[in-house]
């Protein structure tokens, strides 16, 4: 049994974006092509107007890992590295989502993702690659209706906070953010969702340089978080024409302070 | 003596570059008759120390044939440095298991004339199916170079992968040979010909000097065939030097037969660099999909 078996379980991120994504072409063995949509709304910026990046990940992340997932059928994918780069983040709205496999081996899967700007022509927002390790989950993979249509859960009513406000991190030094692994942070899995921690880290990174953008990052999940804290401490690495290189890590407090992720990002 | 142009250098058009050179000893193997006397690892005289099992330590010589015209060094030869060095901790760290590359990031701070690039790697995580790596390069001075990041899967061990000493103790081992190091620019010794300079459409043959231990195109030189690719597009996109200095690397399958054909996508440019996606394919191998890039460059003063 896995959380999938419960409708709403670990869909929160997915409602808070308005995440919907479906299936197209052939519902074939190793794999998959998947298109989406989501609001390019005012809580998913960040301070200089544009897309955060950690909402570009958490998408990226979410449509890239169910395509490398039903590529991996009947076994299942966990994130290991995502790499985005930001195109332009200024977009309109609603952004339009795509991804397919570039590779579904028995041991990894690689999707390319892009995110689009359908209120400007489709300009491009953000491009990346999600590898995945396939798994044979206990109790099995999700049961999924192909072709997959995965609609946004209903909104909870009321004003939509800010994403930095649903994530709860705070700042617990100049460098470094903490996070409680709350029930809506975590993933069918029960383990907190990949998407957080890529929002964690764009926040970290911006956090402690005091710039407002992050530009490019890329990510390798180490392990999962399951009792947190989680801490996500940046160190600035240098400076370039286009922006200053971040390292970040990602550690699970509650469990040995384990590392989790690792990433470097570019912010300005 | 044999006259080619080389594709890009500091040099002017028409310097000739000698592309025999004579070697007076045998060369030191790492796995069986790997490498070969003439290779490109052994051209950029690596030098590697590990034995741990969870760090190890890789430097090359840095001179005027790695490096750009703005004295940068060669995105190419570092990717291959770090290749090198996260390769051989990730073989360490899967034994008895075998690996296959999964990706590369490379993040560079420009810094021109290195003399010598170093690199430290260590073992991030090794699980079941993944191993990850991350490496810090630096000058010989000590000063910050790059960042760097690898992953491989584990893949179950089949006949013929190389076997990797289990005997502990730390090993200081040199590829140079009498003979070794470029005598011409890095790109013009591996085979890059371009074929349309302004699209980034450029070729590598696959020949001994840039083989792996798997008989197919070393990973490190498949992402230095990815940035003389996009540093060119992007360099005739902006209408003036662009220096790649991000290389976001995924491997999708090996480069067996070639020739590797590189195709670049200009994706933006504007006053501080740009941006470049970069497609690999094995052009003897029904024009098989290996390598996929996403590349930065800046202007550098």
């Amino acid at each position: 049994m896995n959380g999938f078996d419960h409708a709403d379980a670990g869909r929160s991120i997915a409602r808070f974006l308005g995440l919907t994504m479906r299936e197209v072409g052939p519902s074939e063995p190793g794999t998959a092509q998947l298109v989406g949509t989501a609001p390019a709304a005012a809580f998913v910026r960040s301070a200089d107007g544009g897309i955060a990046m950690g909402a570009l990940l958490t998408l990226a992340d979410s449509i890239g890992g169910l395509c490398g997932g039903l590529a991996a059928l009947p076994g299942w994918v966990v994130s290991t590295n995502l790499m985005l780069r930001a195109v332009d983040r200024h977009a309109v709205g609603p952004l339009g989502l795509e991804s397919h496999v570039l590779r579904a081996g028995r041991h990894a899967t690689v999707t390319e993702i892009r995110i689009t700007d359908a209120g400007r022509s489709s300009a491009l927002v953000a491009t990346g690659t999600l590898t995945s390790a396939v798994l044979q989950p206990e109790g099995g993979p999700p049961v999924y209706e192909r072709p997959l249509i995965l609609r946004a859960p209903e909104a909870d009513d009321g004003p939509t906070i800010h994403l930095d406000d649903f994530l709860g991190a705070t700042a617990s030094g100049p460098d470094r953010l903490t996070l409680t692994i709350t029930d809506q942070l975590r993933n069918p899995w029960g383990i907190l969702h990949g998407g957080v921690t890529a929002a964690l880290v764009d926040r970290a990174g911006r956090h402690a340089t005091g710039t407002a953008a992050t530009t490019d990052t890329a990510l390798h999940y180490l392990s999962p978080g399951r009792i947190g804290p989680v801490t996500a401490t940046a160190f600035p690495y240098g400076s370039r024409a286009d922006g200053t290189l971040v390292r970040v890590e990602v550690r699970d407090a509650g469990n040995d302070d384990r590392l989790m992720a690792v990433a470097v990002t570019t912010v300005q | 003596m044999e006259v080619l142009t080389p594709p890009s250098s500091r040099a002017p058009t028409g310097t000739v570059w000698p592309v025999t050179r004579p070697l007076s000893s045998a060369p030191t193997p790492i796995f069986g008759g790997y490498p070969p006397e003439r290779h490109v690892l052994r051209d950029l005289a690596l030098e590697s120390t590990g034995g741990d099992g969870v760090t190890a330590q890789a430097s090359i010589a840095v001179d005027e044939h790695t490096r750009g015209v703005t004295g940068l060094t060669h995105p190419g030869a570092l990717a291959t440095l770090v290749d090198a060095v996260g390769g051989g901790l990730a073989a360490t760290a899967a034994r008895p298991d075998w690996i296959a590359t999964a990706d590369l990031t490379l993040h560079l701070l420009p810094r021109p004339e290195v003399q010598r690039a170093q690199a430290r790697g260590r073992v991030l995580r090794k699980g079941r199916t993944t191993v990850v790596i991350d490496v810090d390069l630096t000058t010989e001075t000590g000063a910050d170079l790059g960042l760097a990041t690898m992953s491989f899967a584990i893949l179950p061990r089949r006949e013929g992968n190389p076997v990797i000493d289990g005997g502990g103790g730390i090993t200081h081992m040199t590829m140079a040979i009498p003979g070794s190091g470029f005598r011409s620019p890095i790109e013009f010794a591996t085979g890059v010909t371009d074929v349309d300079t302004a699209s980034g459409h450029v070729t590598l043959p696959l020949t001994d000097y840039v083989r792996n231990t798997l008989g197919a195109v070393q990973g490190g030189i498949m992402a230095m065939t990815a940035a003389a690719s996009a540093g060119r597009a992007l360099t005739a996109a902006a209408g003036r030097h662009i220096d790649i200095v991000d290389l976001q690397v995924t491997y999708i399958a090996l480069a067996k037969v070639g020739p590797v054909t590189a195709r670049a996508t200009v994706i933006d440019v504007g006053p501080t660099g740009g941006s470049v996606d970069i497609q690999l394919v094995d052009a003897g191998s029904d024009d098989r999909l290996c390598t996929i890039v996403r590349a930065r460059g800046v202007e550098v003063a």
